[in-house]
């Protein structure tokens, strides 16, 4: 399902955060978004998802006004994974999962409805872990059951806020590594946002470089995360690496 | 009785400035300085202790001409030994009854019986503070002390105890011809109650009910005392507390032989019929359940003002319960007429009022 | 029409992975088996509460005259049944029922677990109007307490939604907002005492106690009316509570219309407290402690846990009753007295438990 945006302005206290953002998701793909902090990656996920009222632009899906769909609609195209919250009520994993099927189910869930919950566990390698509860995961699992009740909702398309930002090394590749064979085998469209460069030169298919008030740049990554791209957009001098048949960037110090 | 004040000069007489030596005779400035100091002696002179209460010894002065009375049945008793004029502040639910209470007017408001204002008792500058033994707190001892203001806790409010209460009362105003009178007027009411006792054996069971709904009085309240005098059994006899809530499946268990109860609504000086008092009995009648109570259902459902049960009035509550409970026997005790009486030989106003439904001639013999 | 979502796993992964899934499903259906079997439990011990305390009576406990009471007409112990008890438990059931199931929708709404129907304000509210009808009419038609009762609870109910339109308000804004209101209506009441005369005090006061034995057929009828329309409503909303106790923004994701939720939870809510304490005065801590009761007998699925904390209501309600009746006989205890002398050292075991779990 190919989501376009453009043209998308936000303000908050009559400060503008995004201005003219347009950006193009197509199935199949996985988007990130990068940018520095503040910048409005969360505010630009939330706008896509129709959290946050347009000031001005449009988002279309599949040749759909999305602000014309109901809620239910959006949620079975849609799926959101924020980041991973302190749960206040007690909740197993496997109900925390349940949740994602609420946009399919009437009022009891069915078989078919625990099913995919069931495969969503088992395909994050969290199936011994379904009667525990929330609280008592790290964060990397909590992440991982996040990401399980999106892959429970059966959507197209798959939006995630920072999903690597509090877990370690492994996680993280593990995850990306997920994304994109959600990307490759199931044909999803995934739009993640990462602070991580270095992951997204590595995982994107495309890029959505954001500096404040603007787009800096959108395409491949190797065209969008230049040197130059990071030195105007964080102000950072980085060099150049490469490893492994690997590109990556090595911060060097604050640009002049 | 006229006590003397017994003048005792506590410092020797001064030598009189302006003669050494020579004959003792006062100049004008000597005399001033005399009445100054005197005027400036403490009150050693003239204290009296009286009990109150708790059985407290408390120094109230032997002449009181100022006092502050904060309960109504105080002031009744005051009113009955004629000492109105000595009251200089009163509370201010009794401000709220000029009818009954012409002689209040214009006077000075103290605040609430329950707590009243310390400094406006003071501004007042009286002798004597009358109050209830619970009402206010103990800390009003301690804040009037400062002001040397006296309190006296009496509680009138009960049968027993009345006597010995009302007596320390008129020893203190100086009234107690006038209370003998009112303690004799209840006496012989009280015996006549008693000898129409006498004459029967019957004592009915009784649900009596306080002011609020499915409370009862328990043992050591006035409504407990009320009953026996009247030749009954109160059902409430006894209860674990002396006011508690009650249920009604305990009251429809016990099948009283009447249901009684003492209702708070105000103004019954005013009131000029007893509709008031009806609606209250006909609400007894309503109440769920209650008509499988054989006094209800019969229709033995009967409602007293708070003003003559306990109190100085007490002998016209109980002589209403005694016609309900006991019909047929001492038929000439006509409580109606008692209660004109009280008014108008001891509260000097006009008798006037609706106190008790019904009246018990309407019921006839039974 | 959307085209159709893209279907589950499928191919060689899947068949790999349906080994390791069923035994999570078995698992779930355990689960399931699990808290319904602990709700069928909740009922039976509802009608055992039940049943209890109909057989106690001023002589104790006497199912056989209950029974005779029960099937005879005209005797004392007929009345005593049918007009006097009878009325008392199908009070306490339906306050209980209906503060058990605010109590839950409140704690899901406001995602506090130590929320209740009363966290708005709405007691107070009503604890206010009834104290305003006993001291300006006192000798009024007996309708004109509940009735203002009602009046000013859902007032506070009106002004938490009103709360809600606010853009940024947040769930702790209302929290925060009905603990404002609640203090200044306490306030009120408490001036309103402070003036009242020494009659009217006790019945202001004796109001805030809770009691069950006022209700009539009549005044049951009415309470009915108010609370029990919301409860099928509240139960169909049951996957949406579980979907909106992980937050707004999740909930929205989902496809719940987060708002509309809210507002039509805390209008269901604010009736149903209105008829719960209108007609008993203030009941306390049955809203609090039932759902976290419920909670560890059935799971956390809404679906069980609003009929569960409903039933736990009833239970708690009526079991307090009996042991305002019982302990100091012929003496009543409030029931508002006696849930709070249960509920207090139950809230601070949540409260202990809840530090040992973040710790």
């Amino acid at each position: 399902m190919r989501l376009t945006a453009s043209g998308l302005s936000f303000s908050r206290d009559g400060r503008p955060i995004l201005r003219d953002v347009g950006l193009c998701l197509a199935p199949g793909r996985l988007l990130v978004v990068a940018g520095p902090n503040g910048v409005g990656k969360t505010t630009l996920i939330r706008l896509l998802l129709g959290l946050l009222p347009l000031e001005a632009g449009t988002i279309r899906l599949e040749d759909r006004d999305l602000t014309r769909l109901s809620r239910r609609e959006l949620a079975k195209a849609v799926a959101y994974v924020p980041q991973g919250g302190t749960p206040t009520f007690p909740m197993t994993v496997f109900e925390a999962v349940l949740l994602g099927r609420r946009p399919h189910l009437s009022w009891r869930p069915g078989a078919i409805d625990l099913e995919r919950c069931a495969m969503a566990l088992c395909r994050l390698g969290l199936d011994d872990l379904a009667g525990r509860d929330l609280a008592a995961l790290s964060g990397g699992q909590l992440q991982k059951v996040l990401i399980a009740r999106a892959l429970a909702q059966e959507t197209a398309c798959l939006f995630l806020d920072e999903p690597t930002a509090s877990l370690d090394l492994r996680h993280q590749l593990e995850v990306l590594e997920m994304l994109r064979e959600l990307t490759r085998q199931e044909g999803k469209a995934v739009l993640a946002s990462l602070h991580d460069i270095n992951l997204a030169r590595r995982f994107a298919d495309d890029v959505l470089l954001l500096a404040p008030g603007r787009v800096h740049g959108f395409g491949p990554p190797e065209t969008v995360l230049t040197v130059d791209a990071l030195r105007h957009v964080y102000g950072v001098d980085v060099c150049c690496l490469q490893g492994d048949g690997m590109t990556g960037f090595y911060p060097v110090g604050p640009s002049q | 009785m006229q006590a003397s004040r017994n003048h005792r000069p506590s410092v020797p007489p001064l030598p009189i400035a302006g003669t050494r030596g020579a004959a003792c005779r006062p100049t004008a400035g000597g005399i001033v300085v005399v009445l100054l100091v005197f005027l400036f002696l403490p009150a050693t002179a003239a204290a009296r202790q009286v009990e109150d209460c708790f059985g407290r010894t408390v120094t109230v002065p032997d002449q009181v001409h100022r006092i502050v009375v904060l309960s109504r049945d105080m002031l009744e008793l005051v009113r009955a030994v004629e000492a109105m004029p000595l009251v200089v502040g009163v509370s201010d639910t009794l401000l709220r009854d000029p009818e009954f209470w012409p002689e209040l007017r214009g006077k000075p408001m103290v605040g609430r019986w329950s707590e009243p204002d310390y400094e406006a008792v003071a501004t007042l500058h009286p002798d004597l503070l009358l109050a209830y033994g619970r009402y206010p707190g103990p800390e009003a001892e301690a804040k009037l002390a400062a002001a040397g203001i006296p309190i006296l806790r009496l509680e009138v409010y009960m049968l027993s105890g009345f006597d010995q209460a009302a007596r320390t009362l008129g020893i203190v105003l100086g009234r107690e011809a006038a209370m003998e009178k009112l303690l004799a007027w209840r006496a012989d009411k009280f015996a006549r109650l008693a000898a129409c006792r006498r004459r029967t054996t019957s004592r009915p069971l009784v649900y009596l009910e306080g002011f609020q709904r499915q409370q009862a009085w328990g043992p050591g309240t006035a409504g407990n005392e009320s009953l026996g005098a009247a030749g009954a059994r109160n059902m409430a006899a006894g209860l674990p507390t002396s006011y508690g809530e009650v249920s009604p499946e305990w009251v429809l268990a016990g099948q009283p032989d009447a249901v009684i109860k003492v209702t708070s609504c105000n103004k019954r000086y005013q009131a000029t019929d007893d509709t008031a008092l009806r609606e209250e009995a006909q609400s007894i009648l309503t109440r769920p359940g209650y008509d499988a109570i054989n006094a209800v259902h019969q229709g033995k459902v009967s409602v007293l003002a708070s003003e003559i049960h306990g109190g100085p009035r007490a002998p016209v509550g109980t002589a209403y319960e005694f016609r309900w409970l006991h019909p047929g026997i001492c038929p000439d005790i006509d409580p109606a007429a008692w209660n004109t009486e009280y008014l108008e030989k001891f509260q000097h106003v006009p008798a006037q009022g609706f106190y008790a439904w019904p009246e018990p001639d309407e019921r006839g013999p039974q | 029409m959307l085209p159709p979502s893209q279907p589950g796993p499928v191919g060689a992964r899947a068949l790999a992975l349906a080994e390791t899934w069923r035994p999570v499903l078995r698992e779930q259906h355990l689960l399931a088996k699990r808290g319904r079997f602990a709700l069928a439990g909740l009922l039976v011990l509802a009608l055992a509460g039940l049943l209890l305390s109909l057989c106690w009576g001023p002589s104790g406990f006497d199912p056989k005259g209950v029974f005779q009471g029960l099937a005879g007409n005209g005797t004392t112990a007929s009345a005593m049944i049918r007009a006097m008890r009878l009325p008392r438990l199908a009070m306490g059931v339906l306050a209980g029922l209906g503060l058990g199931l605010a109590g839950c929708v409140a704690q899901a709404v406001l995602k506090n677990p130590l929320a209740s129907p009363f966290t708005l304000g709405i007691s107070s509210g009503g604890g206010f109007g009834a104290a305003l009808a006993m001291i300006l009419w006192p000798a009024a038609h007996p309708a004109t307490v509940p009735g203002l009762a009602i009046f000013f609870s859902l007032l506070t109910a009106a002004f938490a939604l009103g709360m809600t339109r606010l853009r940024g308000a947040a769930t702790e804004t209302l929290v925060l907002a009905g603990v404002a209101v609640m203090f200044l209506f306490s306030a009120m009441t408490s001036f309103i005492q402070y003036m009242a005369p020494q009659m009217d005090l006790s019945r202001i006061v004796f109001w805030s106690f809770g009691s069950l034995a006022k209700a009539g057929w009549g005044e049951i009828a009415v309470a009915a009316c108010l609370i029990l329309p919301a409860v099928p409503w509240l139960l169909l909303r049951a996957p949406d509570f579980d979907c909106i106790m992980c937050g707004d923004e999740t909930a929205a994701s989902l496809g719940i219309n987060t708002v509309r939720l809210r507002r039509a939870s805390i209008a269901a809510m604010s009736v149903i407290t209105a008829g719960a304490i209108c007609f008993c005065g203030v009941i306390g801590f049955i809203g609090l402690i039932a759902p976290h009761m419920a909670r560890l007998a059935v799971g956390g699925r809404h679906r069980l846990l609003l009929p569960a904390s409903g039933l736990l209501g009833v239970v708690l309600i009526i079991l307090a009753d009996l042991a305002g009746r019982a302990i100091f006989a012929p003496l009543v205890l409030p029931v508002g007295i006696m849930t709070a002398f249960c509920g207090v050292p139950f809230f601070f075991w949540l409260l202990v438990r809840r530090c040992r779990r973040r710790s």
